[in-house]
Order: C-alpha cells, then structure tokens, then sequence
C-alpha cells in the first residue's frame, strides 16, 4: 500500500474479471495473474482481494466452487458469469474512455 | 439484472453465516499455504516463508472482517443484535414491560376495534360509484309517478334521475312465507348508482312501464340463501307478493341499497291510468349530479325544478314542493349527519391511544435513565454515539411492536365483541370489517412517539459523556431532578386526558339516562310487536279483516298474554302516513291551511296493550264496528292544539284516508305517544277503528305478556293456523324499538364509556410505574432518612404526596379543558350541560382514587426500606 504500483483505486474489479474471464481460478492465483501479466507493475494487497471478490460474487458477477488443485489440495474457483462478461465489457469500455482521456491530457502540448 | 442473485446471496450470508465464514478462513488459509509454498521454492526458510506470507497477506481478522462486511447484511446483523439486547433489557424488568407492552396493545387493541367499528358505520363509502354525487330530492316518499317522468324532463344538473320507495313484501320459498324487504325503483335506478350486476341483468328501459313482465334483481346475499348460489339462477322464478317473478340479475357480493335489509330491487310500474301515478304520492328521487357542477348551479337547478313544478301542479299547502327545494346528499339521507359523532369519537379514539403511548414513553424514560451509568461507561469505553442511539431507539421499536402483535388479537376480539354487544342499524354488521390500515397506523403512530420520547434522555447522556463517571457517580444517591420533572409532566397530561375521557363518558351516562327517562307514552316492558303482512294481491279485502279479527282473538285467548292488540304503524319506529284532516267547527282551517296528522288505524285493545292510557272520553269498543257511527279518537296534543280548553269529545272531522270523504266523532283522548323520536316536537295523531276501515295490508300486532315476554312462537304458530298466506315479517320488543330510537346516543355512550375505563385503567398504571420508578431511584435518599430518624409513616406521606402531585394538576388541567371543550359536546347531549359538574367531579374522584391506589403500594415499599440495605446497594 502506498507504494508507486498499487492498484488505481476502483480498477480493481477490472482487473479481477478480466484475470478471471481468462480462466476460473482460485484468489491466490488471481493475485499472482494480476501481477504476472502486468510484469509486476501491478501489485495487490494480497488480503484485501478477499473483500473484492465476495462483493463481486454477491453482485452476481462471479461464481464461486469448491475444486481440487493440482497439489490435491481443495480451494474455492472463481468463475464469470454471464452477467459479469456484461460487466467486464463495461468495466473495459469505461477504462479505456478513462484512460485515452488522461493520456490526452498528458500529451497535450500547449 | 442481478437483483436476485444479490439477494439469495445476502440470504445465504444470513442463515448460513457461520459455513460462509468457516469457507473464508478455509481459502485465507490456501492462500497462505500457497504464497508459503512458493516462497519456499524460491529458497526462504519454512519458518521465514511463512512469517512473510502472513506478512505479504496483511491482518487476517481484519481482511476477513472486510469480505464478511462486503457481504452486506453488517446492518442486520447488528440490528438482531441490538435486538436480542433489548429483549434481554425488556425480560429483566418484567413488570414494566408487561404493564408497558400490555397497556399500550390494549390501546393499540381498542383504538382499532373501536375505529374500525366507527369508520365502517359512518365513514365508509356506500357500495355506490361515487356516492358524494348522489342527491336525493326533498319531500321524501312524498313523490307521484307522474311528477318523477315530469322532473326527468325538466332537469339539466344530474346525468341520471331514478324513482324509488321500499317495500315489504312476501316471500314464498319451499312453501314457506317470509317477508322480505324489497326496493322498487325505475328503469334508471342502478345505471344512476351505477352498479352493475354479478350475474345476468339489472333494469332496464321500458321495465317500469305497464305491461312489463314481472322481475326481480335479487342480492348476492339472497342468492346465496334463498337461491342456493344456484350458477342458473337467472331466469329462475320467485314467488314474490302471490305472483310468480322471473330473477334477471344478481348483484355483486357487497352491494346494498339503501340498506342490507333490502334483498330484492323490482321495477316499479309506472303506469298513468292509475292512481299510484296520478295521485298517491310515495316516491323517492334520487339523481347522480353532473360532474364539476358548482353548489350554487345545482341548486338553481334545482330551484328551477320547483317553480316548473308549481305551474304545472296545484299542490296544498301541506304538501307544497315549491318550498324547501333542495337536495340532500344520499349518504346523510340513509344514515343522518353522522359527521360530528365520528369527530368526537376519532377524537376520544386518539386520547386513549396517546394516553397509552405517554405510558410507554414514561417507561422507557424510566429505563434510560436507570441506565445512565452503564451508557456513560460504555461511551467512555468509546461506543459510538450512534450505536447508542440505535440500541435505544430499537429498545423502544421492540416494545412497540410486541404490543402491535399483542394488539393484533385484541384488535379482533375486540372487534367482534363490539359488533355483538351494539345497537347496529338493520344488516349493517355484515358489511363492517377490522380496519387493518387503521392497525397500522396505530401501531406507526406508537412507533413515531415510542422513538421519539426514546431519544430525548438520549442528548443528556452524550452531554453526560464530558462529564463522565464521576459527576454521575456523585449524583447516583439522590435521583436527578431533570427526569423527574419529564415524569410528571407525563402523569400530569395523561390525567388530563384521562379525565376529558371519563368525563365525557359520564355525561353521556347521565343523558342517556335522560333519554330512558322521557315518557314515549307507553309502556315498553313485555311487549312484543310482530309484522303482519296479507297481500292483497291473493287475499282480499273482507278476508284480511277476518283474518286480523280471528288473530286477535285467538291471540288473546293464548295463556301468558294479557293483552293484544293491532296497529298499522307502531310508534318510534314507523313514521309516515300522514294526511290532512278537515276539522268541523274550524272554518278556520280550510283552503289548504288544514292540519296534518299521523292516521293509525288500530283494535280496541291497541291502547291497552300499549298501556297507552286513555285522558278523556272512551276507548274504541267492539261495538264501533262496521255500521255503527264513525268514531275516532285523537292524542292529547292534537285536542289541545285543535280546541284549546275545551273537550274535543263529540266534536267531527274528515280525513284523506277514507275513499269517501265522512264526518267522524271524536270519542276519546289517548295519551301523547312518542310517534317518532324521543325528543322534538311530536306530530299529531289520529285514531280510527280497524273495523270501521279498510283492512290494510300490513300491520303490527302488539301482544303484552302478562308479568312475563309474551309466547312469541306460539303467536306465530297461531298466525299461520289462522291463515297461512300470511307473512310474519319482523319481530321484535317494544323494549328494542326504545332502545333503537335512542339508539344513537347509546352507541355514544357505549364507545364513550370503553374509552373511559380504558383511559382510568391506562392512566393508572401510569401513575404506578412512574410512582414505583421514583421510589427505586430514591431507595438511598429513604435509606438516610430512616437512619437519621424519619418515620416510615413520613416517607410513606412523602411518596404518596409527591405522586399524587402531577395526577391533581392533572385533573385540574382536564377539568379545565372539559369545560373548554364542552360546547362541542353539548349537541350530542339532552338534558346535561356539557359543563356538568356531577360528571367531573366523578371524573376527578376516578383519576385521584386511581392515583392514590397507585401510588400506595410504592409507597409502602419505600416506607419499608431498609437504611442499611439501601445504602450497601449504592
């Protein structure tokens, strides 16, 4: 927390989906996803991630089950749901809108 | 689009809470296991691998917390617990909280039964579109055939004008004869109610003209009863009045007009060659006004109506429908200006209710502020304000809402027995309901006070907060004066309202005992009054007149009656029949300034089965039979009026009911009988022979038992025995027509009377529990006393001086308001000033007796401290 790649406030739903629409997966690995496939310029509070997905499960964006690993041991997976592709592709739209804009901004000259 | 799944989440979260969090720890634990793992791969020691894992997770108790509140039901949660505390609060003082909730769920209880009763009779709709529309026209019953078709014409304010009158006629179902109480309207009635019919067909064009085949629309109620809910009854037949009648229609479930009692809606016939057309008149009008018509419109309308009706007819002066002209609207008609007497029953409703929510509220004063110490500590250990405020607020939503529950069965109860125990207007009971959004409303307004009176020690204790344990700690021996003085302001308004109640309630008592105490003129004890019908359609004349000849006799002869006798109309109950009388020696009197007066025809022994008594002359004798002389007798108020000081015996008159206009003799005075209502004026009434008149249609036959209820079932068996196509319609004691005429009054008085005791019962244990509370708070203050050398005797005067302090002030303050609010009492009153001081003082002694009762056994207690006790206790 606190440190230069923290997550932006309020992306991390994004993030979340979208590691998740990839493939269903457990909380650990939806951390380490994050990190890997950002080239660690992004890094989650590893804890707070629990907080995150339960909300979103109750929104009816994900589905959770209890699976076996490939060590045998059994974790709860993550998995979208349709309504959660629906709120993705919002979550994308409203990024990329978000994004382009403050690029525009940083690139203005004069 | 998720709604659902959100919520069968939240759902689950809350019934399966505790597998949902031991799942949370289970994938916390994973996930630690997981991060150690990798870490270990990467060369870290087990041990230091796993303190970094924890370290890299963050506080696991917190972040659980955090997914455990992401789940969205914290604020259930925390209200069931704040629930189970104030439960856990309620159960350690029971006493308070079964006077508390008891009282107020009897206040809740009543308030609804009573208004509900009293919304139903006088509020409710009739079962009419639009019934504020509906206008009756003046000169009730008093409508001919051919002046309706002529007002149809000539009106431009209603969209719809109908003619109506109520009849009694005979029923013959499976061979046995009922009357039954039928209406008789124009083609126009129901599409001007606009009412549609359950089943078949209502009127319609051309139904009331002559020649139209005989029909009937029948209730949903008689369907039921009369027709077995038969599927096909339409086109069924009745035998109604001797002649056989085709049902058409059968109206909604609900629907009544004018009243319940009716059953049966035909056609009436409007045909010009007869007399009911051109000259009886007997009608009611009723009209649906035009919608966004202004007063002032209608009654030019109206207005106009009566001048086109005076060129058109010559009416007498007894009769003239130029005059009054106006309209009444149709409810006020059916059930009188029943508006005042709602507001003052609303309004003695509402007292009782509040009065029991003032109970509530001293209680839970009472409570917070016992709690003082522990909600001080509990906010110096840092709960919330918030939190604090909630756990009271919802202590005070608990009580509430157990005494809705508990108040929800004595709503019903109370309801039913009300609708049992009144005097209710004919079929009406059917039609009432308990009230449930009366419930609500009740139980909300209780819930609006119980909060409100909740949070106001709530500012005090946070201001407390500053000041902290200590100053709380050195003000515990002595009770603070600020609660105290809320206490007593609490006893001093619930008195007052107590006693604006019970006052009320007894001068009620007293006019209704006023009422009871007016002469009618006869004597009501052990006198039944059966209705006779014999249609003429299937009996005619001469057999009537043997039949009621037979009856009487047979009935007189009956072992355990004393005396029978029979009338056309019985008095108090049945008005109409009135006509014009030509008096002989009063020239005076003619060119239509001729008096009106009551005509009934009655048997000899009438009077003395009324044990009506005769002032002057004779009564009629066997011997005024069909060809001796004509002889009436007429009340005392109609000799004194006709022939001031003098004897009106021997004196002759004619009257409008015989076909051929005769002079008849005045024989004897009958003593003023009550004709219409217990108090006014009393019209004039005359008497005829029945066996010098045309034997009418129907009648009462008056049978007095001797010092017993005369044998009503052997009556009617011998009725039957005499002639079977007799209808025996409706039976009932003179006592019950007594009591229907004051009926009114009684039901206020009744209302009035449970709302009283009620407040004098809620009121007390008011008094009690603040008494009682003060007297706990003060266990220290008595403890040092008795030590230092007070006689119990003197505490014991002390507390009870004290308590009844407030509930003196109280009586003043409502004695004072009675009076004020007397003049809007007066109206309902007869024979007691709204300012009765018999009625206050008795009030006032009620709440100061009830007040020194309770303050006695707190009291006494306090007396019976023990110094030492008390003082280890603190």
């Amino acid at each position: 927390m606190g440190t230069d790649n923290a997550v932006i406030k309020g992306t991390l739903d994004l993030l979340i989906l979208k590691v998740v629409s990839l493939a269903s997966m457990h909380g650990w690995g939806i951390a380490q996803r994050i990190q890997a496939i950002s080239e660690d310029a992004l890094s989650v509070q590893q804890g707070s991630l629990y907080a995150s997905l339960h909300r979103l499960t109750r929104e009816g964006w994900l589905e959770s089950a209890w699976r076996d690993t490939d060590l045998g041991r059994r974790a709860r997976f993550y998995g979208l749901t349709p309504a959660g592709r629906t709120q993705l592709e919002a979550e994308i739209e409203h990024w990329t809108r978000l994004s382009r804009g403050v690029a525009r901004i940083v690139d203005a000259t004069a | 689009m998720s709604l659902r799944s959100n919520l069968t989440f939240r759902l689950r979260a809350l019934f399966l809470g505790d597998r949902m969090s031991r799942e949370l720890s289970d994938e916390v634990a994973f996930h630690q296991a997981m991060e150690e793992r990798q870490l270990v791969e990467r060369g870290w020691l087990p041990d230091a691998a796993a303190t970094e894992a924890r370290r890299r997770f963050g506080h696991v108790g917190r972040e659980e917390q955090r997914a455990r509140d992401s789940w969205g039901i914290g604020p259930v949660v925390d209200a069931g617990g704040d629930v189970r505390v104030a439960l856990r609060q309620l159960r350690r003082r029971p006493l308070f909280t079964v006077l508390g909730v008891g009282t107020l769920a009897l206040g809740i209880g009543a308030t609804v039964a009573l208004s509900s009763v009293v919304v139903g009779l006088l509020v409710r709709p009739m079962p009419v579109v639009d019934e504020a529309r509906l206008q009756v026209f003046w000169s009730d019953f008093n409508w001919r055939g051919v002046e309706f078709d002529f007002v149809k014409e000539r009106q431009h304010a209603f969209s719809g004008l109908a003619a109506y009158s109520n009849e009694s006629y005979t029923l013959r179902v499976n061979d046995r004869s009922a009357t039954v109480l039928a209406t008789v309207g124009s083609a126009e009635l129901f599409d001007v109610l606009e009412v549609r019919p359950f089943m078949g067909r209502a009127f319609r064009v051309g139904d009331d003209r002559p020649g139209a085949a005989p029909i009937a629309v029948v209730s949903h109620g008689f369907w039921q009863q009369e027709l077995g809910g038969d599927p096909d009854a339409v086109g069924r037949r009745i035998e109604v009045d001797g002649a056989s009648v085709e049902v058409v229609g059968v109206m909604p479930r609900g629907f009544y007009f004018p009243s319940p009692a009716f059953r049966i809606w035909r056609p009436l016939t409007l045909d010009p060659a007869t007399e009911n057309y051109q000259g009886n008149g007997w009608l009611v009008l009723v009209g649906r006004e035009r919608a966004g018509l202004s007063r002032g419109e209608l009654a030019a309308d109206v207005q106009a109506i009566a001048t086109a009706l005076g060129k058109r007819f010559t009416y007498p002066e007894a009769w003239d429908k130029t005059r009054g002209a106006a309209v009444t609207p149709l409810r006020e008609y059916t059930r009188g200006a029943s508006k005042p007497a709602v507001l003052l029953l609303q309004t003695a409703v509402l007292l009782v209710l509040l009065i029991a929510c003032a109970n509530v509220a001293a209680l839970l004063l009472a409570r917070t502020t016992d709690r003082r110490e522990e909600l001080a500590l509990r906010t110096a250990l840092g709960a919330g304000r918030g939190r604090l405020v909630r756990q009271i607020v919802t202590e005070s939503v608990v009580m509430s809402v157990l005494a809705g529950g508990l108040g929800t069965g004595l709503a019903g109860a109370g309801f039913r027995t009300l609708v049992a125990q009144l005097p209710l207007p004919d079929g009406l009971e059917d039609t009432l309901a308990v009230d449930w959004t009366l419930f609500a409303l009740a139980v909300g307004l209780s819930l609006v006070l119980g909060v409100v009176v909740a949070l106001a020690p709530v500012r005090s204790l946070v201001a407390g907060r500053r000041q902290g344990l200590g100053g709380e700690r050195s003000a515990g021996g002595i009770a603070a004066a600020g609660p105290r003085r809320v206490h007593n302001a609490l006893v001093v308004a619930e008195v007052a309202l107590a006693v604006l109640l019970v006052a009320g309630a007894a001068m009620f008592t007293r006019s209704v005992g006023r009422l009871y105490a007016i002469d009618a003129g006869f004597e009501a004890t052990d006198v039944a009054a059966i209705d006779l019908v014999a249609p003429t359609r299937v009996m005619a004349a001469a057999e009537r007149a043997t039949f009621f000849r037979d009856t009487i006799e047979r009935v007189a002869a009956m072992p355990g009656v004393r005396a029978v006798g029979l009338v056309t109309r019985l008095p108090l109950r049945d008005g109409g029949w009135q006509g014009t009388v030509t008096i002989e020696d009063r020239p005076d009197l003619r060119d239509g300034r001729e008096p009106n007066a009551l005509f009934r025809v009655v048997s000899p022994a009438y009077l003395a089965a009324m044990g009506i008594a005769v002032a002057d002359g004779r009564a009629f004798a066997a011997t005024d039979g069909h060809g001796a002389p004509a002889v009436a007798m007429v009340s005392t108020s109609f000799a004194q009026t006709m022939w001031p000081g003098r004897s009106p015996l021997g004196r002759r008159l004619q009257h409008t009911f015989d076909d051929e206009p005769r002079w008849v003799t005045i024989v004897g005075v009958a003593e003023e009988t009550r004709m219409t209502r217990m108090t006014g004026d009393n019209p004039l009434v005359l008497y005829v022979p029945l066996a010098q008149s045309d034997a009418p249609e129907g009648a009462v036959l008056v049978v007095k038992g001797a010092g017993a209820a005369p044998p009503v079932s052997a009556v009617r068996t011998a009725v039957h025995d005499v002639d079977a196509r007799v209808a025996i319609g409706r039976v009932t004691t003179l006592d019950a027509v007594v009591a229907a005429a004051v009926a009114e009054p009684l039901r206020l008085r009744f209302f009035l009377s449970v709302l009283g005791g009620l407040a004098l019962v809620i009121g007390l244990v008011g008094i009690y529990s603040v008494v009682s509370y003060s007297v706990t708070r003060r266990r220290a203050e008595f403890g040092i006393r008795l030590a230092l050398g007070a006689s119990p005797g003197r505490i014991l005067r002390d507390v009870i001086g004290g308590g009844l302090m407030p509930v003196g002030i109280g009586v003043v303050a409502g004695a004072l308001g009675t009076m004020a609010l007397g003049s809007t009492m007066s109206r309902f009153l007869y024979g007691v000033a709204p300012t009765d001081m018999a009625s206050l003082a008795a009030a006032a002694a009620a709440l100061l007796t009830a007040g020194a009762l309770a303050t006695l056994i707190p009291a006494v207690r306090a007396g019976r401290t023990d110094p030492v006790q008390a003082l280890r206790a603190d």
